[in-house]
């Protein structure tokens, strides 16, 4: 199997070592470099990171896994993506459901998930609801409004509240089958009640 | 004192048979998991029969033949994101299966050099290295045990240094799920219902931990 060669690099440092450099080269060659064989490496890629078989031409040709033992064992992908632009720093979040809609506002009931406060109600303007995401805004409705500091790379910030709706799609054929099966139980069950009401 | 991540990022992975091609963000729009703007809007890295990816502004998506991973470094969609996932495999119930990861990878700032190895040498003393090796560093340590809730599978927490963030300290707490023996066909469906279960408690447990290991080290309550 051919694959991406990654530099390593001895360095000497006290109880961490820094390897941030390494980091960078690591990124560029997953970019850039031709196709090794994973034998010459220093350090073994976890059996679950990506690699990328550059061609000649430095052209991605394809994106394939090492698949030696089926495992989540953590690999380095994860420090080793490059930061965001920005990082959203949460201070509160709430689930809300949808009560009513009355012209340009939409009532509803709030849980706070941030602090597991109690639920209370809450009239909120459509217009802090997305374009996007309007279609969704009916009774019954989910949605997930953060609060939270946006923190660029540039050290600006903006506070920022944002409602994102919910979406999950159209019903599987087993959750129908487990809402027929519990609606059966609970027939059952009030029949049975009935049956035994009627005899007192 | 609460400790605040400079990154956070959550991800959801399975592990199985996977048709990278169908996973594009037209797809996706086309039933109601992302918005038809988000779609439009999306950074298609590649889209092949091996191998799918893309980007949102909130979603990463990586798909090959054998892994699914849904990841993002915004905690104000961690939800999100765990819907994209429900919804995704609530649609693909039939997809073999056969793990499911929960990860939660942090980035802490130790504030110092000095901190930021005084977590190193707490997580893995050089005592008995000093005759063997040259000024011994840590640079990755991997703890694994059984999960603690009793269901089949493992955990896992990395500690390494960060190597996106000055004397900033990478934990990475993963819960693997594995099917039920015997219930191999019902793998996709067990996956989707412990995931909503569970995504709330394994995003701050992850947290507790990673905060259990760093805060008395940053407090200067460890040695």
């Amino acid at each position: 199997m051919t694959a991406v060669a990654v530099a390593d690099a001895q360095q000497v440092g006290d109880a961490f070592v820094d390897t941030r450099n390494i980091a960078v080269q690591r990124a560029e060659h997953l970019a850039l470099i031709g196709s090794t064989d994973t034998a010459s490496i220093g350090q073994p890629l976890s059996p679950s990171q990506l690699l990328l078989q550059v061609g000649q031409e430095g052209r991605a040709i394809r994106l394939f896994e090492r698949t030696d033992r089926p495992t989540m064992v953590p690999g380095q992908g994860h420090n080793l993506a490059r930061p965001e632009p920005y990082h959203f720093d949460l201070l509160q979040q709430w689930e809300g459901i949808v009560q009513s809609i009355e012209g340009e506002t939409f009532t509803v009931v709030l849980h706070d998930l941030t602090h597991d406060a109690l639920e209370h109600e809450a009239t909120l303007p459509v217009e802090e609801v997305s374009p996007a995401d309007r279609k969704l805004l009916k009774p019954g409705a989910v949605f997930y409004w953060s609060i939270g500091y946006k923190r660029h790379l540039s050290g600006q910030q903006e506070r920022v509240s944002a409602i994102r709706m919910r979406r999950l799609p159209g019903w599987s054929r087993r959750d129908v089958e487990a809402v027929e099966r519990r609606a059966a139980e609970l027939e059952h069950l009030i029949g049975g009640q009935a049956s035994d009401s009627s005899q007192g | 004192m609460e400790l605040k991540p400079v990154a956070d990022i959550a991800h959801a992975v399975l592990l199985g048979s996977f048709n990278p091609a169908i996973f594009q963000p037209a797809w996706f729009a086309s039933k109601e998991i992302l918005s038809e703007e988000q779609a439009k809007a999306a950074n298609i890295e590649v889209i092949h029969p091996e191998v799918a990816q893309f980007k949102t502004d909130w979603l990463q998506l990586s798909v090959t033949r054998n892994r699914f991973t849904a990841m993002t470094s915004d905690p104000s969609c961690r939800i999100a994101l765990r819907d994209f996932v429900i919804g995704t495999f609530g649609l693909l119930e039939h997809t073999p299966t056969t793990h499911m990861g929960l990860n939660r990878a942090m980035h802490f700032d130790m504030m110092d050099a000095e901190r930021w190895h005084r977590l190193g040498h707490r997580l893995a003393p050089k005592e008995p290295w000093k005759d063997l090796v040259t000024n011994p560093g840590l640079r990755t340590l991997l703890m694994e045990s059984p999960r603690r809730d009793g269901l089949l599978g493992r955990e896992y927490v990395r500690v390494e240094p960060s190597q996106t963030h000055p004397h900033t300290a990478f934990v990475e707490v993963t819960k693997e799920l594995h099917a039920v023996p015997g219930q191999e066909a019902n793998a996709t469906p067990y996956f989707v219902e412990r995931l909503g279960a569970d995504w709330a408690d394994v995003m701050e447990d992850a947290y507790k931990l990673a905060s259990t290991l760093v805060l008395p080290v940053l407090h200067g309550d460890a040695p």
